[in-house]
């Protein structure tokens, strides 16, 4: 196997990216209250009596909806952090090898 | 009844070994004295009712010309995350200690038991001043280990090291007095948290202080920040920690920081501002690891990430958060080591640690190559692994403690640990075995390390899958977790029950964040591309701002020109005003002759006008001039 080789690399794209989604519409059909109730987590919930008691309804939307965000909001996040990294931070922090031993 | 912290037995152990001549005696004892206190470890808490059973008082008169100011010093107390800590602790020391046999580390070994048996000691400190004092002990330990390591750098970063510790040492010990001077005294309450059979909870009183805003807090919290390696504070890490010897950064990797953990949760949880700290911490370990080339600092910066999820979990402060930031230290001091085991025997078979002068190793480090990549899984929290449960603990913490409505801004935090999650796995999963293992082949051919080495690794690996399998976290981990992990009911009037990681939505989308992070490594890889590069960090501050530019670039000069100044000043100015007084005379032949025999001898005397002697005294009267000018000037008012 050669893992320089494009098509490799290719190949790892194709079968990551079909993973996501196979995965993506799987968790899709687990969170099955987010049908129902067209909620994510972010934007459902209430507190009833601010300790341990919550309406059963409700917490059960936000954790399918937690899970199910998760899967979208991973992608966007490493997108974003990859390029931030290597193009924001890469340029204003990386230095020659030999930059301490000058 | 256990009567004595357990680490004392490895300090001991330590402090003989030296005498230890063969070889083979040497690691036997090393061996014992882990063993032992892996055993003594266990016998502190089975079989015992629970938290702060013992408690072994040492009462010493410090300062005894003070009369009445005594301080006790309570060595040994179990406290509510002493179980895991020390647990994890020991069973590192052991494992750290078969990892080094075949390497012959005459000074490093002793030293690094005295560091595992002081983690091992703070962790049953039962005041502040007993904490503090095995604290230090362990910057003495680990310092000796970085100056050992043999490496290019190790002396110089050492130094470093020892420097940025005396400094956070010093911090600390002025908040504890500060601490004192207000409250008194120093006993540490044996929980950070009391929780209430109804699940709620309230803080110790220490905790409720601590966490006020007040000049003894800050100074504790940035003293043990320091070692927690934050953000601005913590670049001591990736630069000490990859100077070590291969055994010696395993050892490095599970005590400073998880110490510093442990003491964040006895004194600190619920301080709002370790939330923020936290996910700081874990983003810029994230990215500092994205952009690095040497694979042992990618290592120290993921330590750096994944601390970030524990004090941050730890700021959030609640029993659930607590639990998760105890149980993700024992799964990440296993899976840290793990990793720092596999790049340690790469740099042991190659002695290469950069990404750019490896690759291909796949093919004749097969063991090392597996090992990696379930240190690596177990890092990104994959399904099956420890770390599945554990970073789950904390995520769902900071969800649950959003949607119970105590702290809306909680909503970001899991936001942002879910991202760092996604990168770890991307740095740590993906980034650090490809380039190592697979990527251009280096034409390196090195075989797998000795069998030591290789079992350790073996065994770490075997951990990590262990604790990850369904119901073996909860038969284990969760008996010693400081509190029980529970969290509200489904429907109402149900009771809490234990918190279970293994629910299908939470498998899958485990699973889908995890195809994400490779669909996104593999689209964006020649953007990750190896350069022969090293990233700065805030030891710049250290290492090239003062050294280079303050002192080289602005000091210095000045200093010089200063000199000058005073040469200038003591030395023209004077001898002007001396040329002046007597001009006449500054140079003096005298010529005399005797006669003896008719035979005449000429002597020839040269004097010259000590003019230095003129200058230091001209000098000396214009500077006490000035001076009682510029006194004059100052007190002119006063006058």
């Amino acid at each position: 196997m050669d893992c320089t080789d494009p098509k490799t690399m290719k190949k790892m794209k194709w079968i990551f990216g079909i993973l996501t989604i196979i995965f993506a519409i799987l968790s899709l059909f687990i969170s099955e209250k987010i049908a129902e109730h067209g909620h994510f987590f972010f934007t459902c919930c209430c507190p009833v009596d601010g300790a341990m008691g919550v309406e059963a309804e409700c917490r059960e939307v936000a954790i399918d909806g937690q899970w199910y965000f998760a899967t979208v909001y991973s992608l966007l996040a490493c997108c974003v952090l990859v390029v931030v990294s290597t193009k924001v931070f890469g340029p204003i922090f990386k230095r020659e090898d030999t930059y301490y031993n000058d | 009844m256990i009567s004595f912290p357990p680490g004392l037995i490895l300090i001991v152990a330590a402090v003989l070994l030296p005498l230890m001549r063969s070889k083979k005696a040497f690691n036997t004892w090393a061996l014992l004295a882990s063993v032992s206190t892996f055993v003594v470890v266990l016998l502190t808490y089975i079989g015992g009712d629970g938290i702060g059973d013992y408690t072994q008082s040492c009462e010493y008169a410090l300062l005894p010309g003070l009369g009445d100011f005594h301080i006790t010093l309570e060595l040994m107390q179990l406290n509510a995350p002493t179980k895991i800590f020390a647990t994890v602790f020991s069973l590192m020391a052991i494992v750290g200690v078969v990892y080094s046999f075949n390497q012959d580390r005459r000074i490093e070994l002793p030293a690094a038991l005295l560091y595992a048996g002081s983690a091992i000691c703070v962790t049953y400190a039962g005041d502040l001043l007993t904490m503090f004092l095995f604290w230090e002990l362990m910057a003495v330990g680990s310092a000796i280990v970085v100056w050992s390591g043999g490496q290019k750098d190790s002396a110089r970063a050492g130094q470093r090291y020892v420097a940025v510790h005396l400094l956070g040492g010093a911090i600390l010990m002025a908040g504890i007095v500060a601490y004192y001077v207000a409250n008194g005294d120093l006993a540490l309450p044996n929980s950070p948290l009391t929780v209430i059979a109804d699940g709620s909870y309230h803080a110790s009183a220490m905790v409720e202080y601590l966490t006020s805003n007040n000049i003894a807090a800050w100074l504790i919290m940035i003293g043990v920040l320091v070692n927690a390696g934050a953000p601005f504070l913590g670049a001591w890490l990736p630069d000490a920690y990859p100077e070590a010897s291969v055994s010696g950064t395993v050892f490095l990797s599970a005590f400073t920081t998880k110490t510093a953990v442990f003491v964040l949760m006895m004194l600190f949880a619920g301080a709002d501002v370790l939330v923020w700290v936290g996910l700081a911490m874990a983003i810029y370990g994230l990215i500092y690891a994205l952009i690095e080339n040497d694979m042992r600092r990618i290592l120290a910066y993921a330590i750096i990430n994944q601390l970030g999820f524990m004090v941050c979990a730890v700021g959030i402060g609640t029993p659930l958060t607590l639990c998760g930031a105890s149980a993700h230290a024992f799964a990440s001091v296993v899976y840290k080591a793990l990793l720092l085991m596999a790049a340690g025997s790469v740099l042991y078979q190659t002695g290469k640690r950069k990404c750019t002068d490896l690759g291909g190793l796949y093919k004749t480090m097969p063991i090392t190559m597996i090992c990696t990549l379930i240190g690596g899984m177990t890092i990104s929290a994959m399904p099956l692994t420890s770390s599945f449960t554990t970073k789950s603990l904390i995520t769902s913490g900071a969800a649950l403690e959003y949607e119970l409505g105590h702290n809306p801004l909680y909503m970001y935090a899991w936001f942002v640990l879910m991202a760092a999650s996604a990168g770890g796995a991307l740095y740590a999963g993906i980034k650090f075995p490809w380039l190592v293992f697979f990527n251009k082949d280096s034409g390196l051919r090195p075989s797998d390390p000795p069998k030591n080495m290789t079992w350790s690794m073996i065994f770490l690996a075997a951990l990590c899958v262990i604790f990850g399998f369904p119901g073996i976290s909860e038969l284990t981990l969760y008996t010693i977790l400081p509190f029980a992990p529970m969290v509200p009911g489904h429907g109402a009037g149900a009771e809490p029950h234990l918190y279970s990681t293994w629910s299908a939505s939470h498998v899958i989308s485990q699973f889908a964040l995890l195809a994400a992070t490779g669909f996104v490594f593999f689209s964006f890889v020649k953007t990750l591309s190896r350069t022969v590069t090293i990233t700065i960090d805030s030891d710049w501050i250290y290492r090239r701002l003062i050294p280079s530019y303050v002192w080289g670039g602005l000091l210095l000069p000045a200093v010089r020109w200063l000199g000058k100044g005073h040469e200038f000043l003591l030395g023209k100015v004077p001898g002007m005003i001396a040329r002046g007084v007597q001009s006449d005379v500054i140079e003096e032949r005298v010529n005399k002759s005797i006669e003896l025999g008719g035979t005449t001898i000429r002597f020839s005397f040269h004097f010259r006008d000590n003019r230095r002697r003129d200058w230091a005294v001209g000098g000396v009267l214009l500077v006490i001039t000035v001076m009682l000018f510029m006194y004059l000037l100052l007190n002119f008012n006063a006058i």
